[in-house]
C-alpha cells in the first residue's frame, strides 16, 4: 500500500540520518585534555595565550576547554560525568567547595605528584602560596586542589563625597563605630526623603557576614570540624553591627529598593557615586581603571571592632586589620583518565611563566582596546611579586591599592573547609537575611543556622550507621511487582478472548500503535523511577553507593524541615491558585480575539507569540529589568497611573517579599501567549454548522460563545488545567536563574528545594523523597480532576453525553 | 483641578480611543466609496480640536480632555452631517463591519503594544551602544557618539564649553589619568584651537544609529571552530528536525491506540503515562544518565532525539484529546468499508488533526530550540553544543556582555518566529472537520 511505502521510506531516512549523525571523526593521535570551567572568548585573550603556549610546549596534548555557563561552575554537570564515570580530566573550581567534593572523593589527592614534583623548576610548592589559599584546597591533611587565583577585600571610599561631607580624606574610618558614623554623615536623602546618596551598605559589594564575623573574633566551625558553631556570640555581635547599619540608613527594604536600581560595569554605583564607601574585592580596581580613571577614590583596610585596634583583651596579639579571600583553583577528578597529563597542564597555569605570558597577552589585548590594565592575583606570593613588578598600573592610585591588596593576603581568612561547605553558606545568608528583614532576631537567626547545619554534620557523622544497600532486594520486589502486572494483563486478555476475533484484532492493533511507548517506558522511565522510588529511602550523595536509611528521609521531611517544605508548598500553592486560572483565561481571551478573520492576524499572531520564543536566559535578564523597582517599565507606568491617582507605592517585585510571587506571575502572564496555539487549534475545530445552527436560533454573540464555543473548548481546557497544574507546582527555570529562592525564601518552591538539596546539599535521597511528596500530591489533584471531568468536559465521539 | 486629573486622563484616554475608531471608519468608508467629500469632512471635523490645543492653555490634563472631547464631537458631527446614507441598508452594513473591524485593531493593537515592549527593548538593546544599554529612562532609539576622520582615524566629536558656548571639538588623543587632548571643528568660532581636559568636562555628541556591529561581534565572539555559530546551527537544527519527526510519529501512534482502540490495561497505562509528568526531572536525570551512558550515547547528540521517537507524555495527551473530539461515525463508516486500524489512522484521523499537528510541531521546535540543560549534561565536546548553550558564552563571571547577548537572543529567536509565521495556516483552517458534512 501507498501509505506502507511512504513510512518505510521515512524510516530509512531515520536510520541514514543516525548513522550519518553517528558518524565519528577519525580521531588524531594527540591526547585530547578535557578541562571544565574555564571559559575561552574574545576578552580571554590571557586564557588563550597560556593555553596556546601549553599545548606548544607540549605537542602532543590537545587541550579542550569546555565552559560550564556563567558563574563557571555546574554541579550536575560534574556530579552526573563523576557517577557516569567520565570526568573531565582537569576542573576549575570555586576553592570554598572543595571540602564538599573531597571529602567525597570526588577529587584525586595531589600530595604525592606534589611531592613527586617538588624540586623540578616546574615543581609546586606549599611554601610560595598564601596560607588562605593552600588551606582552603586541603581536607584532612590532604591537598585536592592547586589554588589558581585569589581574591580579597578591603573599604574602598570617595575621597571627593569625604571632603563633601567635611571628613577627612586621609583618614578613612578605622572600627565600626567610626563607619557607622561616617556612613551616616556621606548619606544624602532627596526631598521625598528617598536615596540620593548611601554613606554606606554593609553587605554590599562583597564582605558578606563572613567578614564582620572574624573580624570581631568569631568562627563558623569548630576546629575538628565537627561542630557548626555559627551562633557563637561573636559572630551575633557581628551580625548586630551589620543590622544597626541597615536600620540607622532607613532599614534593608528602602536599602534593597535603592540597591536594585544599581547597575553594573560604568554606571556601577560607586563610580557614579551613589555609594560612597563599600567593601569590595580587588577585582574592582579593573573596573575602576576602565572607567572611572578619574575618580578620586582610595582603599583602605576594613573597619574592625574598636577593641581589636586597640589589641585587648581575646584580641591581644592578632594583627589588627583582616580581610578573607576566595577564588578558584585547579582540580583533578577521580577517575580522569589523563592524570599526568593534567598534573603537567596544572604545573605550567600555576607557574611564573604561565602568569607572565597570560598578563602580557591581556594586557596587550586591553591596551589596544584604550582600556588599562589592573592584573588578578594569583595564589602563589612568588608569582604576583614578579606580576606586580611588571605589570603593575603605572598610576600610584591604582598600584597602592593593589600594594595593600597583597599585603592584606599574609593575614587573610578563609571558609572552613567542611563537607558542609555550600550548606554553611547558604545557612549564614539566610540567617542575615532574617536578621536583616526583622523577621528574627540575630541570635534566633544564627541558632536556626547552626541547627540546620549541625544535623547535617550529625547526619554525616553517622552515616556508616546505615547499611549499603543490596540491589538484590529492591530489584526482586520489581520483578513481581511487573510479574502481577503482567498477570493482570494476562487474566483480562483471556477474558477479551470471549469477546471474539474483533474484539481480539482492536486490542492487538491497540498494542502495537501503543508499543513506541511502551517501550520506551521500559526502557527510559521505568528504571529510573524505580530507583528514585528506592534512592528516596535512602542515603544516597551520587558519589558513593547508596545505603539504606528506611524512612529518615520522610521522616525528617515532616517533622525537622517541614518549616521548610510547608513554605515551599505553600508558595507553589499561591502560584497555583492565582497564576493558574489568570493564565488560562488570558490565553483564551487571546485566543479568541486572534480567531477571526480580520486582515494582519498572522502578524498579530506572531506578535502575542513573540514572548514565549524568547530564550530562558534573555527573558530573565528582560523581566529582571522590567520589574526594576526604580527603574524598570512596570514602575514607571505604576507610578505614572496608580501612584498619582490612588497613591499606592510602587512595588518592589523581585525585592521584596510581599510582590516576588506576582511578579513571576505577571512574566507568567507576559508568556500566555504561547499557550494560545493549543486554544486556536482547538477553535479551529468546532464546526461551523454548530454556529449556524445558532445563529439561526437568534443568539447573541455572548449565547454562541456560552453554548457552543466553550462547551466545544473544553477537553482543551481540561488538557490545559491539568497541564497546567502540574507544570506550575513544578516551576523551576525561572526561579533558578531569576531570584534563587527569592527574598527570604518567598519564591523557593518545591522542585528549587529538591533541585538544592540534590546537587548542591548531595542529598539526592532526600531529593528524591521530596519529589515523590511533590508527586503524591500532584497525583491527588489530577486524579480529583480526572473523576470530575466526565461532568463538565464533552467529547464530540462520545454520544449521548 | 489638581484631585480631578486622574479622572480626566481616564475619560480622555477614552474619547481619544472614540475619536480614532469613528475617523477611521469614515476614512474607509471615504474609500471605499470613492467619495472626498465624507474623508474631508471627517479631516475637517479635527479642526476644532486642533485649535483647542493650540489657543486654550490649561494644565495638562484638562488639555488633554477637552481635546480629545472636542475632537469627539467633531467627528460625531461629521458622521451625522453629510449626506443620507442610512437609507442605503448596504452601507449601512457596510459601515457596521467598518465599524466592527477597526474597533477589533485597536484592541489588538493596544495589547500588542503592551505585549511586544518588551520584545522591542530587546532588538533595540542588541543594536545600542554598551554605555546606552541600562540608562534610564530607557533609550528606545539607539544612538552612537559620531566621529569624523581626521588624519586618517576616526575621531570621537564632543561638545565642550568655551567662554561660555558650547562648542564641538574632536579628539587628538588621550593621555592616562584621564585627560584628553582635543581641538575645535573648523566650522566654530574657536576653530583650531587645540586644548587638554579631563574628560568629565566633555559631553559626547551622538546621533541616531543603530549599531549593527553587535551582531558581527555576537559572531565573532564564539570559538573559531564553529565558523561563527553556524555549527551550533546546524547542530541544533539536526537535533529539532530529529525531534519533531519523531515526536509527531510516536505520539500520533500512541495518542490513538490510547484514544480510540480498547485493550486491556489502556486506561490504567494511561495514569501511568500521566504519572510520568509529575515527576521533577531532577531526581531522574542520573539513573537517565547512566543508562544513556552504558548505552554509548554519552558525548553525541543522540539523547536528545532518540527519546523523541518513543511517544513523550505531554504530545500523547495533547493529541488524545483531540482524537477524542472526532466523532466516532468516520472511523464506523471506513471499518464497514474494510479499511484497517492503520488505515484510519494514516488517511483518516491524521488530517483531521492537522492544526493539533502543527501546534505540537510548534511547542516541540521551541522545547528543542531553547534546550539547555540537555545538552549541557551529555554533551562533551563544545563543536556538539546547540545555539543554547552558545548563548551562556557570552556571560563571563563578571557580568555579562549584554549588547553582544541580546544580539545572539535575536538571532536565536529568528528561526522559531520564521517557522511559527509560516506554520499558522494550519490553525487557520476554519472550516468544519468532522468531514461528515462533505
Amino acid at each position: 500500500m501507498a501509505s506502507y511505502r511512504k513510512l518505510s521510506i521515512l524510516l530509512v531516512a531515520i536510520l541514514a540520518a543516525t548513522l550519518l549523525g553517528g558518524c565519528a571523526r577519525k580521531d588524531n593521535t594527540k591526547i585530547k585534555l578535557v578541562v571544565w570551567g574555564l571559559q575561552s572568548s574574545e576578552e580571554s585573550k590571557g586564557l588563550d595565550a597560556a593555553v596556546a603556549e601549553f599545548e606548544r610546549r607540549h605537542p602532543n596534548i590537545d587541550v579542550k576547554l569546555l565552559s560550564m555557563g556563567a558563574g563557571g561552575m555546574n554541579p550536575q554537570k560534574l556530579m552526573t560525568a563523576i557517577a557516569g564515570k567520565v570526568p573531565p580530566d582537569v576542573i576549575y573550581q570555586d576553592r570554598f567547595t572543595i571540602g564538599d567534593w573531597a571529602s567525597r572523593d570526588a577529587f584525586m589527592p595531589l600530595d604525592e605528584l606534589i611531592a613527586r614534583d617538588r624540586e623540578k623548576p616546574d615543581g609546586i610548592r606549599q611554601e610560595e602560596f598564601y596560607r588562605a589559599c593552600w588551606a582552603e584546597a586541603t581536607y584532612k591533611g590532604r591537598v585536592y586542589a592547586i589554588p589558581y587565583n585569589t581574591d580579597d577585600r578591603a573599604l574602598y571610599y570617595n575621597r571627593a563625597l569625604f571632603r563633601e561631607a567635611g571628613l577627612d580624606p586621609n583618614k578613612p574610618p578605622q572600627t565600626w563605630d567610626e563607619l557607622l558614623d561616617y556612613a551616616k554623615k556621606l548619606t544624602v536623602y532627596d526631598k521625598y526623603g528617598n536615596f540620593k546618596r548611601i554613606g554606606f551598605i554593609p553587605n554590599f559589594g562583597n564582605s558578606w557576614l563572613y567578614l564582620y564575623s572574624w573580624q570581631n573574633g568569631g568562627e563558623f566551625m569548630s576546629p575538628d570540624g565537627r561542630k557548626c558553631t555559627l551562633n557563637n556570640p561573636y559572630s551575633i555581635e557581628a551580625l548586630e553591627y551589620m543590622v544597626s547599619v541597615y536600620d540607622a540608613l532607613k532599614g534593608i527594604e528602602a536599602i534593597s529598593s535603592f540597591q536594585a536600581g544599581f547597575k553594573t560595569q560604568e554606571l556601577d554605583p560607586f563610580l557614579l557615586g551613589l555609594v560612597a564607601m563599600k567593601i569590595d574585592g580587588n577585582w574592582c580596581l579593573d573596573s575602576i581603571a576602565r572607567y572611572a580613571p578619574d575618580l578620586d577614590f582610595a582603599v583602605a583596610p576594613a573597619p574592625v571592632p574598636r577593641a581589636r585596634l586597640a589589641g585587648e583583651g581575646r584580641f591581644a596579639g592578632q594583627p589588627k586589620f583582616i580581610t578573607w579571600s576566595g577564588g578558584f583553583s585547579l582540580a583533578i577528578p577521580t577517575g580522569a583518565k589523563h592524570v599526568e597529563e593534567a598534573w603537567e597542564f596544572i604545573k605550567w597555569m600555576s607557574s611564573t611563566e604561565c602568569w607572565r605570558i597570560s598578563c602580557k597577552a591581556q594586557q596587550q589585548y586591553n591596551l589596544s582596546r584604550g582600556r588599562p590594565y589592573v592584573p588578578i592575583m594569583s595564589a602563589s606570593s612568588r608569582v604576583n611579586e614578579v606580576i606586580f613588578r611588571e605589570f603593575a598600573p603605572s598610576s600610584k592610585k591604582f598600584s597602592e591599592p593593589l600594594r595593600l591588596f597583597l599585603d592584606l593576603m599574609k593575614v587573610s581568612k578563609y571558609r572552613p573547609v567542611t563537607f558542609v561547605g555550600q550548606r554553611l553558606w547558604d545557612e549564614h545568608v539566610r540567617a542575615f537575611d532574617r536578621a536583616t528583614r526583622h523577621k528574627m532576631s540575630a541570635k534566633a537567626a544564627m541558632d536556626e543556622g547552626t541547627r540546620v547545619v549541625q544535623r547535617e554534620l550529625d547526619r554525616a557523622f553517622n552515616r556508616e550507621k546505615f547499611p549499603k544497600l543490596n540491589w538484590a532486594y529492591p530489584l526482586t520486589v520489581i520483578s513481581v511487582l511487573v510479574a502481577g502486572f503482567i498477570a493482570f494483563v494476562i487474566v483480562k486478555l483471556r477474558r477479551y478472548g470471549r469477546i471474539g476475533k474483533l474484539g481480539q484484532g482492536e486490542a492487538i492493533a491497540g498494542y502495537i500503535f501503543a508499543a513506541p511507548w511502551i517501550l520506551g517506558f521500559l526502557a527510559f522511565t521505568l528504571g529510573p523511577i524505580i530507583a528514585s522510588i528506592i534512592f528516596s529511602f535512602c542515603d544516597y550523595d551520587v558519589l558513593h553507593p547508596a545505603r539504606w536509611a528506611g524512612l529518615t528521609n520522610y521522616r525528617d521531611l515532616f517533622t525537622y524541615d517541614w518549616p521548610d517544605m510547608s513554605k515551599a508548598l505553600y508558595n507553589a500553592a499561591f502560584l497555583a491558585v492565582f497564576g493558574l486560572p489568570l493564565g488560562l483565561i488570558t490565553s483564551l481571551s487571546i485566543a479568541l480575539l486572534l480567531n477571526t478573520k480580520v486582515g494582519g492576524m498572522t502578524w498579530y499572531r506572531t506578535i502575542y507569540y513573540l514572548p514565549s520564543i524568547v530564550p530562558v536566559v534573555a527573558n530573565a535578564i528582560l523581566w529582571i529589568w522590567i520589574l526594576n523597582p526604580p527603574y524598570g517599565l512596570v514602575n514607571a507606568a505604576w507610578r505614572a497611573t496608580l501612584t498619582q491617582w490612588f497613591g499606592i507605592a510602587a512595588p518592589g517585585w523581585l525585592t521584596s517579599e510581599v510582590y516576588a510571587k506576582p511578579g513571576l506571575i505577571l512574566m507568567g502572564l507576559w508568556g500566555a501567549g504561547g499557550g494560545m496555539i493549543l486554544w486556536l487549534a482547538g477553535l479551529q475545530g468546532i464546526p461551523q454548522h454548530l454556529y449556524e445552527a445558532a445563529d439561526l436560533d437568534g443568539a447573541n454573540w455572548w449565547a454562541r460563545f456560552r453554548h457552543v464555543t466553550l462547551p466545544m473548548l473544553t477537553p482543551y481546557m481540561f488538557f490545559n488545567l491539568i497541564m497546567g497544574t502540574i507544570g506550575v507546582l513544578q516551576t523551576f527555570d525561572n526561579v533558578y536563574i531569576m531570584t534563587g529562592g527569592g527574598p527570604g525564601d518567598s519564591t523557593t518552591v518545591p522542585v528549587f528545594y529538591l533541585f538544592n538539596n540534590a546537587f548542591n546539599y548531595f542529598k539526592m535521597g532526600y531529593a528524591s523523597a521530596i519529589a515523590w511528596l511533590l508527586f503524591a500530591i500532584i497525583l491527588v489533584l489530577t486524579i480529583a480532576q480526572l473523576k470530575l471531568a466526565p461532568r463538565w468536559v464533552y467529547y464530540e465521539s462520545e454520544k449521548g453525553k | 483641578m489638581q484631585s480631578l486629573a486622574p479622572v480626566f486622563w481616564l475619560l480622555g484616554t477614552l474619547m481619544l480611543y472614540a475619536t480614532v475608531w469613528a475617523f477611521w471608519v469614515q476614512i474607509l468608508e471615504g474609500c471605499r466609496y470613492r467619495n472626498v467629500g465624507i474623508v474631508l469632512g471627517a479631516l475637517v471635523s479635527l479642526l476644532p480640536a486642533i485649535a483647542v490645543y493650540k489657543l486654550l492653555h490649561l494644565p495638562s490634563a484638562a488639555r488633554f480632555v477637552s481635546v480629545t472631547a472636542c475632537g469627539l464631537i467633531g467627528v460625531c458631527i461629521a458622521f451625522t452631517l453629510g449626506p443620507k446614507r442610512v437609507k442605503d441598508w448596504k452601507r449601512l452594513k457596510q459601515r457596521k463591519e467598518y465599524a466592527w473591524k477597526t474597533a477589533y485593531h485597536l484592541v489588538l493593537l493596544t495589547g500588542s503594544a503592551i505585549f511586544i515592549v518588551p520584545f522591542v527593548w530587546l532588538v533595540t538593546t542588541s543594536l545600542k551602544e554598551e554605555d546606552e544599554i541600562f540608562k534610564y529612562p530607557p533609550v528606545w532609539i539607539p544612538t552612537r557618539p559620531v566621529t569624523i576622520m581626521y588624519e586618517g582615524k576616526p575621531r570621537p566629536i564632543y561638545s565642550f564649553g568655551i567662554g561660555g558656548q558650547l562648542q564641538q571639538v574632536m579628539e587628538l588623543a588621550e593621555s592616562g589619568e584621564g585627560l584628553k587632548t582635543v581641538r575645535v571643528l573648523d566650522n566654530q568660532p574657536d576653530a583650531g584651537k587645540t586644548f587638554t581636559v579631563p574628560r568629565a568636562k566633555l559631553a559626547t555628541v551622538r546621533r541616531f544609529a543603530l549599531k549593527w556591529e553587535n551582531y558581527k561581534d555576537a559572531l565573532n565572539y564564539l570559538p573559531e571552530e564553529t565558523h561563527k555559530g553556524l555549527l551550533y546551527l546546524w547542530n541544533t537544527v539536526y537535533i529539532t528536525l530529529l525531534a519533531i519527526l519523531g515526536t509527531l510519529l510516536s505520539c500520533s501512534m500512541v495518542a490513538y491506540s490510547f484514544a480510540r482502540l480498547r485493550w486491556p490495561g489502556r486506561d490504567q497505562l494511561f495514569l501511568v503515562l500521566l504519572s510520568t509528568m509529575m515527576i521533577p526531572g531532577a531526581v531522574t536525570m542520573i539513573p537517565v544518565f547512566l543508562i544513556m551512558r552504558s548505552l554509548g550515547w554519552y558525548d553525541t547528540l543522540r539523547p536528545l532525539w532518540v527519546p523523541a521517537f518513543f511517544g513523550g507524555a505531554f504530545g500523547v495527551f495533547l493529541l488524545r484529546q483531540f482524537f477524542m473530539t472526532i466523532p466516532t461515525d468516520l472511523e464506523d463508516a471506513a471499518k464497514i468499508d474494510g479499511c484497517s486500524y492503520f488505515g484510519i489512522y494514516w488517511k483518516i484521523m491524521l488530517p483531521l488533526i492537522k492544526p493539533a499537528l502543527a501546534a505540537l510541531t510548534i511547542m516541540t521546535f521551541m522545547g528543542s530550540w531553547n534546550n539547555f540543560m540537555g545538552p549541557l549534561i551529555y554533551v562533551n565536546s563544545p563543536e556538539k553544543m546547540p545555539l543554547a548553550y552558545a548563548l551562556q558564552l557570552f556571560q563571563g563571571a563578571h557580568g555579562a556582555e549584554y549588547g553582544l547577548l541580546m544580539a545572539a537572543s535575536t538571532l536565536v529567536m529568528l528561526p522559531v518566529l520564521i517557522v511559527f509565521f509560516f506554520t499558522q495556516r494550519y490553525f487557520i483552517q476554519g472550516i468544519t472537520l468532522t468531514g461528515i458534512k462533505g
